[in-house]
């Protein structure tokens, strides 16, 4: 049993050189189970993950996992931390056995018998076990990713860091990836980053919702759901006022009713159209804090 | 304070496993099966137009299969394994890992470099088996071990070169700088000071020191570049580079202040040994030039005895039977009557010691420490020049004082036969009286 660690994160900022501003003062507090970082594309999810993996220097503030500061002690860091990157490439020469005794061996594990038992296990944990003697560059997207996985849990990680681990992937192997990083969380803290709201619903206890570098919300799944429940409305409209309609409100689903259409909105409510509350879905909420943010900005 | 054995022995089990796993990554891919089986196959068809002698073989590999044909494929496999991780955007997966980069590095180094020198024993291999399959010879073990160790050096400075240049400047095109350099050497290190060619064999502990400080001084580079932490000793690896590449540097000062690199213009034995001349003096021309156990051998140490003096260089496979002729003759005459002697004509100056083991040479076989690069064999050295020698290989033989007695224009094409006529000819030349 891995005893689970705490992740205090004070002031972490990150701007590239060129001026952009990829993450603005962040502070958070990341415990056990399973922490997601939700955004779209661009959001600064990947560099605050980098920025913890501690492959990225942070430009102010810092972070501190399990005492070990990320400016300071990269090493300690590392020796406590499995990482996979959206975009990671493997030897395509080696076999998955080989791909992970090489990755076994990073990870300071020099005992001969202890890396083979190490490997055999993050196999079995990985159902990679039909794989292990298939070379690297012959597997499909999907075993690419559960090898990916497998490789940052050899040392038994007390902190897992994921990127978009689901990206790319059909459907079965996307269910596949999310059962085995629901019970990865047990027993260590798992922060994964995704744009896929159904990820999130599937695996995490608590969240971060980001934008453009900045925090909108952090907190548990409940708790924002609770923040958006009474805001979210289903209501019938004929197909012609469909676009006028989105124009006005948020839409998070739209269905066909014979030749009307039934809308999901979030906001205060639905004028000039008979509406009943809905029982706010994860969807809802992630698109009803964005939508805030949106107009607190001032865009459209 | 402790000794860490257990820390270092697991350091080194660890460097090992994954150099194991480097060369078996560069082993693995379609282009470092085509490289090996190109240069093996390259170094197969050189040996095998001189196919006369294994000895040819194991030189041709050394001069040719190892530093010609090898080395370009080393330099590439190498620069492409200093950016592995970036080309296969592995980088952040093997980053993140709390195992130090700088050892990384010295693992890939290791994976590489043992990589090619199996590479290079198996290109030996190849340039040893035409004399077996045409000549029906085999060869001595000492030829590819000597094979071996003539090109271990010069392979592993540019493998090492190479790899510190494409890691430091984190760009493989680096490797074509080292590239550069090799191909210079190659090409025109025979118009430099014989100190600048890293292929020479006497130059082995200058760029063996040097190779190792451009190695320290890299892994020093980047341990501080990732900030990895202190340790035991924080200062060992900078310092280590700073004293081997002193070492280096002493070496090739001491060598080039007293040793091979000496102008000839200025060196007064040199001087006088290029004087003589036999158009001049009926007599052999002298000489005092290490021998193949490194002693000084001096021609007047044969006063009294018939002379067999072989010229032969390496480069020139016709030596090899040469070679063979003095061994005969020197096994058919008594040593107090007859004394054999080969000038190795050479800028490498383990050949001829090489050589001698090799081939169980009892006889003198000295190098001439003079001979350098110069188009024509009677300008290459002082002793040719003052023997005139014109083609390699050539007999002299003289009577007991020393008086050349065959014409020497004719004496190199010669059969055994014909030599030991001769020889028993000088033998029954009166001496003539000493005037004083």
């Amino acid at each position: 049993m891995v005893i689970a660690l705490r992740i205090e994160v004070k002031g972490l900022s990150k701007t590239y050189e060129g001026g952009v501003t990829a993450l603005r003062p962040t502070d958070l507090e990341i415990g056990d189970g399973v922490f997601a970082l939700l955004g779209p594309n661009g959001s600064g999810k990947t560099t605050f993950m980098r920025m913890l993996a501690t492959l990225l220097e942070p430009t102010e503030g810092t972070a501190l996992i399990d005492g070990h500061d990320i400016r300071r002690d990269r090493q300690g860091i590392r020796r406590l931390l499995g990482y996979l990157p959206q975009d990671f490439g493997l030897y395509p020469t080696l076999t998955v056995e080989e791909q992970l005794d090489y990755m076994a061996l990073l990870s300071e594990i020099a005992d001969r018998a202890a890396r083979q038992a190490a490997v055999v296990r993050v196999i079995e944990q990985a159902n990679l076990g039909d794989f292990r003697k298939r070379r690297v560059g012959e597997l499909s997207g999907g075993m690419r990713q559960r090898l990916g996985i497998a490789q940052a849990l050899l040392k038994e990680p007390q902190l897992l860091i994921i990127d978009e681990p689901t990206s790319g992937l059909d459907p079965e192997e996307r269910i596949r990836i999310r059962s085995l990083l629901a019970e990865l969380g047990g027993d260590r803290v798992v922060i994964l980053s995704t744009h896929i709201v159904a990820d999130v619903e599937a695996t995490a206890d608590s969240l971060v919702i980001l934008r453009l570098g900045e925090v909108l919300f952090t907190g548990t799944i409940e708790e924002l759901l609770a923040r958006t429940r009474g805001r979210v409305w289903m209501c019938e409209v004929p197909r012609e006022r469909l676009h006028e309609m989105k124009e006005q409100y948020v839409f998070t689903g739209v269905y066909r009713a014979g030749d009307r259409m039934r809308i999901r909105v979030v906001g205060e409510g639905v004028d000039g159209v008979p509406a009943e509350a809905a029982e706010p879905a994860l969807e809802d909420a992630y698109l009803d804090v964005m939508a805030v943010a949106e107009s607190a900005a001032g865009e459209p | 304070m402790s000794w860490p054995w257990p820390r270092v022995q697991q350091a080194s089990h660890s460097l090992l496993a994954l150099a194991v796993h480097e060369s078996r990554m560069t082993l693995r891919g379609r282009a470092g099966w085509v490289g090996g089986i190109a240069a093996c196959a390259l170094a197969f068809a050189d040996a095998a137009l001189r196919p006369h002698l294994p000895l040819v073989g194991g030189f041709r590999a050394s001069t040719f299969g190892g530093p010609l044909i090898l080395t370009p494929f080393a330099i590439v496999f190498i620069a492409g394994a200093a950016r592995r991780d970036e080309a296969l955007a592995a980088a952040e997966v093997v980053g993140s890992r709390p195992f130090p980069g700088y050892r990384l590095s010295l693992a890939r180094m290791l994976g590489q470099f043992g990589l090619t020198l199996l590479l290079y024993a198996i290109l030996i291999v190849c340039s040893l088996l035409p004399s077996l399959v045409f000549a029906g010879k085999f060869a001595s073990p000492l030829t590819p071990i000597h094979a071996f160790a003539r090109g271990i050096v010069p392979l592993l400075y540019i493998a090492a070169l190479t790899y510190c240049a494409v890691a430091l400047a984190r760009n493989a095109l680096a490797a074509a700088v080292v590239a550069v350099y090799w191909l210079f050497i190659q090409l025109w290190g025979d118009f430099l000071a014989r100190i600048f060619n890293f292929a020479l064999t006497q130059n082995w502990p200058t760029y063996a020191a040097v190779g190792l400080a451009a190695v320290l001084g890299t892994l020093a580079i980047q341990r501080r570049l990732e900030r990895a932490p202190g340790g035991r000793w924080p200062a060992l690896l900078p310092v280590a580079a700073v004293v081997m590449l002193l070492l280096g540097v002493g070496d090739a000062w001491q060598r080039t202040a007293h040793g091979h690199d000496k102008p000839l213009h200025q060196d007064a034995l040199m001087l006088e040994m290029a004087a003589q001349h036999p158009d001049g003096s009926p007599r052999m021309p002298g000489f005092w030039l290490p021998d193949q156990h490194g002693r000084g051998f001096s021609l007047s140490q044969t006063n009294g005895r018939v002379l067999v003096v072989c010229f032969w260089s390496p480069h020139r496979p016709g030596s090899a039977t040469a070679l063979e002729m003095l061994r005969t003759l020197s096994a058919e005459f008594p040593a107090d009557q007859v004394a054999c002697v080969a000038v190795c004509l050479s800028n490498d100056h383990a050949i001829s010691a090489h050589v001698a083991s090799e081939g169980r040479y009892r006889f003198p076989m000295v190098t001439d420490v003079g001979t350098h690069y110069a188009g024509r064999v009677e300008g290459c050295s002082p002793i040719a020049e003052a023997c005139l020698v014109t083609d390699v290989p050539r007999l002299f033989v003289t009577d007991r004082a020393r008086r050349v007695v065959a014409d020497p224009g004719n004496i190199s094409g010669a059969t055994i036969d014909q030599v030991r006529a001769t020889v028993r000819q000088a033998l029954a030349t009166p001496v003539p009286p000493v005037i004083d």
